[in-house]
Order: structure tokens, then C-alpha cells, then sequence
């Protein structure tokens, strides 16, 4: 079950793409007016 | 991924922007996001999408995984995140989610685009297509 939910406010965190770029978090929503983010397992 | 590519003319006209988190280090998303994108080019190519409109952000540490309650901790291959979408509105509150059961459950491509146009337009997610919690 994800803490997260509706209504919450998302967390701050600073992260980087994959080109290296810093991408700040919640600040990286106001670039657009919705926003999917996806949480993946990733590959391996 | 491939919910975004069946959709991807209401992603493109609402201007949504697409977010993937994960633990992997940056070169391995690289590799990802190239291989959905020649998959794509392969399997759909009447779909300009190139590169894949998806900007994979890397969580080594699992700093936001954590935060967000999404992380997988007993996994055998070390922490990982758990499969969560969220749609998320331009002050950064949550309007929309999604908590898989599994990787291979993944919210529907149309219920998905649907809730993150309508955040995008400043509306509610329709009713019609709720999230899953």
C-alpha cells in the first residue's frame, strides 16, 4: 500500500534524469499543466 | 509504458508531461527508454513519438521511492519500487493514483490519459474511471 495518496501534497526530493539533469521535485510539476508519474521496478 | 504510446494523442494535445522513477542508475535507463523507443518505431510507426516521450528520472538511493511509501523492500534483488502511478497537478498535489498489485498490473491506458487530461484542464478525474488504492 503506497503512503502516498490523493489529496497528499507530493514530497520534496531532488533526483537526476538520465542524462544527468537535476530535476527537483515537487517544483518539476509546474512545468507542465498535469503530470503522469510512474514508479517501475526497473530491468534487470 | 505502452499505455502511454495507445494514448499518446491526448498526452501530446494536453501537454502532459510523463514522469518514470525508478532505482535504476542512469545509463540503464538509457538503455530502457532506447529500447521502447525502437520498439515503437518498429511495432507502431504511424506514432511520431521519438525520442519516447517519457523523462525516466533515477532514485538510486530510493530517497522519493521511500517518501512515497512505494518502495519494495524485500525484493531479492535489493529495494526496488513498487509499481504506483500517480497524476499529479501543476502545484504538485496528488489528484489521481493507481497501486498495482503486481508489475504486471498497470492501470488502464484510457482511464490513465482520461485522469491526467482532465488534471490538465483543471477538472477532476472523471468518476467514470477511478484510480486503484
Amino acid at each position: 500500500m503506497a503512503k502516498l495518496t490523493v489529496g497528499d501534497q507530493f514530497p520534496v526530493a531532488t533526483l537526476k534524469d538520465i542524462d544527468g539533469v537535476t530535476v527537483e521535485l515537487p517544483a518539476v510539476f509546474k512545468n507542465a499543466p498535469g503530470t503522469v508519474i510512474f514508479f517501475y521496478r526497473g530491468r534487470w | 509504458m505502452t499505455a502511454f504510446v495507445y494514448e499518446w494523442e491526448r498526452y501530446l494535445e494536453g501537454k502532459i508531461q510523463i514522469l518514470g522513477v525508478s532505482v535504476e542508475p542512469p545509463e540503464e535507463g538509457k538503455k530502457f527508454l532506447e529500447r521502447v523507443t525502437r520498439d515503437c518505431q518498429e511495432d507502431r510507426p504511424h506514432i511520431p513519438l521519438d525520442p519516447y516521450p517519457v523523462r525516466l528520472l533515477s532514485d538510486p538511493d530510493a530517497i522519493l521511492i521511500r517518501a512515497c511509501g512505494t518502495a519494495n523492500e524485500g525484493h531479492w534483488v535489493g529495494t526496488i519500487a513498487a509499481p504506483v502511478t500517480y497524476v499529479v497537478d501543476p502545484a504538485g498535489k496528488v489528484k489521481w493514483a493507481y497501486v498495482s498489485d503486481s508489475a504486471s498490473d498497470r492501470p488502464s491506458p484510457v482511464a490513465l490519459a482520461k485522469a491526467a487530461v482532465a488534471v490538465a484542464s483543471g477538472k477532476a478525474p472523471p468518476e467514470s474511471y477511478p484510480g486503484k488504492m
